[in-house]
């Protein structure tokens, strides 16, 4: 067993564990043992974890003890537990997208982003439920059950990866791989107080992501804090060449975020009046520090949901014809291969799975393409252009991530259009491909999580990440942790 | 077989299709989804009302010589590159075929299995 007084305080970030590894006060292993209790205990209890690897855990932490002995540290992530969104591939375990479908299945090699964590010495711990294949704002839609808020376990900790958040935000040490296609990682990481990033389009390599909107999707990191988001940013992003798609974008940092735009539409009607209050003083608590702050209008904001659920469930009904009783997965009974094809995909695919390639279908079928997916082409083109409109005028957008708190278990989810209503302040930057970062702002009075975003321009990540750390000196709520997350 | 859809749903564009059961049923064939009748009403409704929302699309004014056809990657790269061979521990490299097999639900000597299709 390992001594529990020489582990870092349950609050740690990434960095801080390092240096606490660093400094010789624990071990690899003894962190890793202690992580691992954790997932065994509350990551159990809100059911965030679906998948725990013990045993290659500790082997591997072992190696990263032994690299430490020899002066040969690999760098801020060796040693360090990290866990994977369930529709991220991973040799390890299973990789089934949360979904009947893939229930079981094994992939055939780690997603590139796994790989280079690996590489870079990050101890792989879990794997962690999310959405099915990423559909949905709650975590409700998983076949793994759902999972609890840290904050408030009668509540959804939001979706997708509402594994990977209910961990990010009840404990440190570690840092998480989710994913976001459409506010995927930075809702769930607003519902629990925690920060992500979804990176520009292309920063991160997808080879190994199961696809749900290929134009949208895009690996992120979320953690405890900007600096622990940055630090695995940099091992996940550049080309890769098992992804053509991804980018060789230049990781050195834009000048220093100077002036920000406070996005008007993103305060009004609809939105919670304590969130729009939070973020308008996150506003003013970034002039007291010599930011300049100006309030703009965000054009099309509300065409951007009808675009994006025009778009994301076309390239979904693409993506997921792959899944069709024969190559992988749920196979239904018939002698007949179109009712086989029929069948099987009824058995392996939840209700909200079906109803979004039936969407997907019809905008793309003969005699409603025009009028469905070309026009949101149309629309997401002018979308893009309104945000480097604004950016003209500034260095970054800021608005809440979600319009709402943490929403009670049940209350939405036979509801549809009232779960899409909580992507309505962050497909815009997936439409876009720009990057956004997701930050701790306030709690609200029920002491439920408030998250704000910052959105930039294309390829400027690092300068968004290094604006959060300053944010972080200026506004420590991120290092607030749910009451009973202790193991 | 209902030619309106639900009454709270005013449809004011007459550009806007009909969504009905024989629509549904359609569009499930084209997915290569199974739907059961007792489905039916369910679907009708969720595609009316989404497309109430994305209706607010017909209000954006798309500027004459507008251009739909770009990507979201604005960064101009190559995607092609260099065609050269890998080993079975490449990422990405060659598989043994059986390893496939082990996630399909049917697969007999090397192959995926199917229903019989010809003859």
């Amino acid at each position: 067993m390992s001594n529990r007084s020489s582990l870092p305080p349950m609050d740690a970030t990434v960095g801080e564990a390092q240096q606490w590894l660093t400094d010789g006060h624990c071990t690899s292993r003894q962190l890793i043992d202690g992580y691992l209790e954790f997932l065994q205990g509350v990551g159990r209890e809100l059911n965030a974890v679906v998948e725990i690897f013990i045993e290659s855990a500790q082997q591997t932490a072992d190696q990263s003890d032994q690299r430490r002995a020899q002066g040969k540290c690999f760098g801020p992530l060796d040693g360090i537990p990290f866990t994977a969104k369930m529709n991220i591939t991973t040799q390890l375990g299973s990789s089934d997208a949360s979904s009947p479908m893939l229930r079981g299945f094994q992939a055939q090699e780690d997603a590139t982003a796994v790989r280079r964590l690996r590489a870079a010495g990050a101890v792989l711990v879990g794997k962690t439920s999310c959405d099915e294949f990423a559909m949905g704002a709650s975590n409700e839609t998983s076949s793994h059950g759902v999972v609890s808020n840290p904050w408030d376990r009668e509540r959804v900790p939001g979706g997708s990866s509402g594994g990977s958040a209910a961990l990010a935000g009840s404990h440190g040490w570690s840092f998480h791989l989710g994913s976001d296609t459409g506010g995927s990682i930075r809702q769930p990481a607003a519902f629990c107080n925690a920060t992500a990033i979804k990176p520009t389009w292309g920063r991160v390599s997808r080879r190994g992501l199961i696809a749900f909107g290929s134009s949208l999707d895009q690996i992120c990191p979320i953690a405890r804090d900007a600096v622990d988001c940055q630090s695995v940013l940099q091992v996940l992003e550049g080309h890769d060449p098992l992804d053509s798609t991804s980018l060789r974008l230049d990781s050195s940092s834009l000048p220093p975020i100077g002036r920000v735009a406070l996005i008007s539409d993103g305060l009004g009607p609809g939105i919670d009046a304590s969130i729009a209050t939070a973020v308008r003083s996150a506003a003013q608590q970034m002039a007291s520090q010599g930011i300049e702050i100006i309030e703009r209008s965000l054009p099309h904001l509300e065409a951007a949901n009808a675009c994006y659920q025009v778009i994301s469930t076309a390239e979904a009904s693409s993506n997921l014809a792959r899944y069709d009783g024969v190559h992988v997965g749920v196979r239904g009974q018939s002698e007949d291969l179109q009712q086989l094809y029929e069948t099987s995909r009824h058995q392996g695919f939840g209700s909200e799975v079906r109803r979004r390639i039936l969407l997907g279908t019809f905008v793309l079928s003969a005699g409603y393409q025009d009028a469905y997916y070309n026009r949101a082409l149309a629309v997401r083109e002018l979308i893009r252009q309104g945000i480097d409109q604004v950016l003209e005028e500034c260095d970054a957008l800021l608005l809440p991530v979600s319009p709402f708190a943490p929403f009670p278990i049940g209350e939405r989810i036979d509801d549809p259009l009232a779960l899409y209503a909580c992507d309505i302040l962050t497909v815009t930057a997936n439409l876009a491909g720009v990057p956004a970062l997701a930050l701790p702002c306030d709690f609200d009075e029920e002491k439920l999580p408030i998250g704000m975003q910052l959105m930039g321009a294309h390829g400027s990540d690092h300068a968004l990440l290094e604006f959060g750390q300053r944010w972080q000196r200026w506004n420590d709520k991120h290092r607030a942790l749910p009451q009973g997350s202790a193991r | 077989m209902a030619q309106d859809g639900p009454s709270h749903h005013p449809r004011p564009d007459p550009d806007r299709p009909v969504i009905d059961e024989a629509l549904v049923r359609k569009t499930a064939h084209l997915a290569r989804l199974e739907v059961s009748d007792d489905e039916i009403p369910g679907l009708v409704e969720h595609l009316e009302k989404i497309l109430d929302l994305v209706d607010t699309l017909r209000s954006v004014e798309i500027p004459e010589g507008h251009r739909s056809d770009l990507h979201v990657s604005q960064a101009t790269v190559s995607m092609t590159r260099e065609d050269q061979s890998a080993t079975p521990t490449d990422a990405g490299g060659p598989r043994d075929p059986a390893a496939f097999g082990g996630n399909a639900p049917d697969w007999r000597d090397g192959s995926f299995v199917t229903p019989r299709v010809v003859g």
